[in-house]
């Protein structure tokens, strides 16, 4: 009986998860969008039910027919025209789609903190109220969950009959299948992408209603429980609507089954982890079963680079000077200025891997975790770890942090474009749920580097930076650096010019997780305590996608951008560079590469440089011209 | 002499065989073309020949030594190049420095020899060399992306080039070419044919096969027919 009444509880989670998989599915089967940002989506919406409810007293049959019929909608129908229209119009690559989508999250994220701020809401209105209904044999299951499981049912046969018999379903697969030859049979490409987007933010609205009384409602908790249930989409192979619902269905019913399951000790701590984060495991597990996922569209492009933004020579030693003197920032203490070095090295990291590599990585908070986590073990003597001073505690970890980037380094052999960014994201996200989080790794990890003082410790800091630079600088420039680029824009023909793909591919991930480590180790240490906030998987989602919107391919930019990122947390409110970078990101559709785009745009505008001429065949030489039959 | 040879190559898809024990010789000195009609595999034996595919069964050699189980980019490093019908120029990297990457790769990456000056020289001369051979001179420090078709399919002759290759592999040279241009390319391969290299390319256009071509082979139902030669040789067709 009781594995019955697990089972039933186990539905309502499945249900939810099911709907919020069937809008990110619904979405990319008619737009080619996975929507990273339906977590976002999904909380948003439920932030809006408990503002009408709770603060405006709004009756709850008025508020969520306008939560779910029109701010859902709205919220998707903007993100289509906003972002994802002028992406599509310029034929924009599976990269640049996937970081206005990341964008697009932390857009949601920056602006939930700026309107609700960040704390936890405990009171979120449930849609249906809570109570028993006997069952056949004794059991029981509760009135929310029933009714979740029958409007998820629901919703799949109809998408499934829409997709499958009707005009629409066909129109919708024809777009996504061949968008110019849909456009030249007469349909109306952007109004299929427009109800995609409504069905998607609608069905995500519905999750995060659904989730909120169970669930935190906070900007990053929702959006995060939602993110999980992306699990569902990978497992169903981004096709099926009926194995999206099974596949969330099981996994709901699993975990709440391994609930009857108690063991004793660490393996306690870990089957634990598992009973509450079955649907973060289930996503690894199905992203390293299956490594190509049913890519739509352009196929997948792994870059999100273009050549480097010229930026101006003062820009440097500008930038040198003021990192080295932490007494320019007037408003603040040295504390604020420690954290520059440190997310200057992830930033670096992800330059590395993302900019130069092209890997798309979304999982660099987990690398920054392991080094946190291993360098303040070391210092602390933790977890069986031999005591070591501070200095080589941080490289330690760095190197420990390296050696797991070598190792999740060979599943990206075998991926590319959405499977890479997932896969990443879900390493980051396992190592978050399973590690970071589990205060038996981590609670008492109480450090500080004796190095005599805060200006002490930002100095060692710029020493890290300044060796991190030197790295950086040795495998992006020379023979290393243009072999990884051209590995980065053609792998087959980096192979054919007799570049070892394979091996640098893995020395990228390595060497970027080894700069991630050292910088998450210098967070910790700054920090003076291990925070397992500070390495959340959307913390990686963010660093990447500021590292895209400052210049993916720039040192200069990363440095900067993590100095930018840290004083606009501290001069404005708190999430402010959520805000910025979200809508940087969201915005690259029309202002492609970002903040480098405009000073490249700038500095031409200026006339410090003339944009090349097209018409280049006339710069041949007259042997080059003979040979392409250009003269006689 | 025959500088490739591929030996009783065989691969199935599923249930579909492609390549029926195909065997194959390149010779020094010979532009030899494949022909066929679409979905007879020519791409998939260029694809294991180039070394992106493995084959079934089947052995594929380079002067005699047995490259089957090399990658492709150790493949390239023993002289056995490819170039691709679809673009494989490096976008973002100027025309010079897609050219470098090829000469500096022509051997197995060492870190002493990544600081190596005297090799760092000997690949710019040698990127210099072909940059004037084939008149890159002037687009020499452009992107690749900025550059026209034409321009980027010298740009990927060029790079195979660079590292003095003993067997040329072109899947279709010519596509995306006008006349004028094919019959340029055309010069330059049997150029190339003529200061010793071999050259087997994959080709739909019949017109440059027939002009180019010292020897046709014909891809039909998984097996290779050889078709045509040319006077030159003195072999019958």
């Amino acid at each position: 009986m009781i594995a019955i009444d697990l089972a039933l509880a186990g539905v309502a989670v499945g249900a939810v998860a099911a709907l919020a998989g069937l809008g990110v599915l619904v979405t990319y089967r008619t737009t080619g969008v996975f929507n990273i940002a339906s977590g976002g989506m999904a909380m948003l919406v439920a932030y809006f039910l408990w503002e009408a409810v709770t603060v405006w007293h709004w009756p709850l049959a008025v508020a969520a027919p306008v939560a779910l019929l029109v701010i859902g909608p709205a919220i998707g129908l903007a993100a289509e025209w906003g972002v994802f229209r002028p992406l599509r119009r310029r034929a924009a690559s599976t990269a640049e789609t996937l970081v206005a989508s990341t964008g697009l999250l932390v857009l949601t994220l920056g602006l939930a903190s700026q309107i609700w701020g960040l704390q936890t809401r405990q009171n979120a209105p449930a849609l249906v109220p809570s109570g028993a209904i006997d069952l056949p044999g004794g059991a029981t299951i509760d009135r929310s969950s029933l009714a979740q499981l029958v409007i998820a049912v629901v919703v799949c046969i109809v998408l499934t009959v829409v997709a499958r018999r009707t005009r629409a379903g066909l129109l919708a697969r024809a777009v996504v299948d061949q968008r110019s030859l849909a456009l030249l049979s007469g349909v109306n490409a952007d109004r299929v992408a427009a109800i995609g987007w409504a069905l998607g933010g609608g069905l995500a609205g519905l999750a995060g209603v659904l989730l909120a009384p169970s669930t935190q409602l906070s900007p990053y908790g929702l959006t995060l429980v939602v993110l999980e249930t992306l699990a569902v989409v990978v497992i169903a192979k981004l096709k099926s609507a009926v194995a999206v619902v099974v596949s969330a269905l099981a996994i709901g019913i699993g975990q709440a089954e391994l609930q009857r399951v108690q063991l004793n000790g660490l393996a306690q701590t870990i089957f634990g982890s598992v009973q509450s984060n079955l649907f973060v495991l289930a996503l690894l597990i199905g992203l390293l079963l299956i490594p190509q996922l049913a890519e739509t569209g352009a196929g997948a492009v792994s870059s999100v680079a273009r050549r480097p933004a010229r930026w101006p020579r003062w820009t440097v030693p500008v930038g040198a000077a003021f990192l080295a003197s932490p007494v320019l920032f007037p408003l603040v203490d040295v504390t604020t200025a420690e954290q520059v070095p440190a997310l200057a090295l992830i930033f670096l990291s992800l330059m590395l891997l993302s900019g130069v590599a092209g890997q798309i990585s979304l999982g660099a908070a987990g690398y920054a975790g392991v080094g946190a986590l291993l360098a303040a073990g070391f210092t602390d003597g933790a977890g069986g770890l031999p005591k070591v001073p501070g200095v080589i505690a941080l490289v330690f970890g760095a190197i420990g942090a390296g050696v797991l980037g070598l190792i999740t380094g060979y599943p990206a052999l075998r991926r590319s474009g959405l499977a890479l960014a997932l896969t990443t994201l879900a390493v980051g996200t396992v190592a978050s749920r399973f590690v970071f989080e589990q205060p038996r790794f981590t609670s008492g990890l109480t450090i500080r580097l004796a190095v005599g003082g805060d200006r002490a410790f930002y100095a060692l800091e710029l020493v890290f930076l300044l060796l991190g630079l030197g790295m950086v600088e040795m495998l992006t420039h020379g023979r290393v650096g243009r072999a990884l680029r051209a590995a980065r824009d053609s792998p087959d023909g980096a192979r054919a010019a007799g570049v070892d793909v394979r091996t640098m591919t893995l020395a990228a991930f390595a060497a970027s997780a080894t700069l991630a480590g050292l910088g998450g180790g210098l967070m910790v240490e700054a920090a003076g305590a291990f925070d397992s906030s500070a390495v959340d998987p959307l913390q990686g989602l963010l660093w990447f996608t500021t590292v895209v919107v400052a210049g993916a391919d720039s040192a200069v930019a990363a440095v900067l951008a993590a100095a930018l990122f840290v004083i606009v947390d501290t001069v404005a409110v708190p999430g402010t560079s959520l805000l910025v970078v979200g809508l940087l990101a969201a915005l690259l559709g029309r202002l492609p590469r970002g903040i480098a785009g405009i000073i490249d745009l700038l500095t031409s505008l200026l006339g410090r440089h003339r944009l090349d001429s097209p018409d280049e065949p006339r710069r041949l030489n007259p042997a080059g011209r003979r040979l392409l039959g250009l003269t006689r | 002499m025959s500088v490739l040879v591929a030996e009783s190559l065989s691969k199935s898809y599923g249930g579909l065989r492609v390549l029926d024990s195909v065997s194959l010789t390149v010779d020094a000195g010979c532009v030899t073309a494949l022909v066929g009609s679409n979905g007879a595999g020519k791409t998939t034996l260029f694809r294991c020949l180039a070394g992106t595919l493995r084959p079934d069964s089947g052995r594929v050699l380079l002067a005699g030594r047995d490259l089957t189980r090399l990658p492709a980019d150790a493949r390239s490093r023993r002289g056995l190049v490819p170039t691709y019908q679809v673009g494989s120029v490096f976008q973002t990297l100027t025309v010079r420095e897609n050219l470098l990457v090829a000469a500096e790769n022509r051997h197995r990456f060492g870190l002493l020899q990544s600081f190596s000056n005297r090799q760092a020289r000997e690949a710019d001369d040698r990127v210099d060399l072909v940059c004037d051979e084939l008149g890159l001179g002037g687009v020499a420090d452009v992107p690749a992306g900025e550059l026209p078709t034409g321009t980027l399919r010298l740009v990927e002759l060029a790079r195979a080039l660079v590292t003095d290759p003993l067997v040329l592999l072109l899947d279709e040279p010519v596509s995306g070419l006008d006349r004028r241009q094919a019959a340029a390319v055309s010069t330059l391969l049997r150029g190339l044919a003529g200061a010793g290299k071999a050259v087997l390319l994959v080709e739909h256009d019949p017109a440059f096969v027939e002009e180019v071509a010292d020897e046709v082979h014909e891809l039909a139902g998984g097996s290779l027919h050889r078709v045509a030669v040319t006077a030159e040789t003195g072999k019958p067709s």
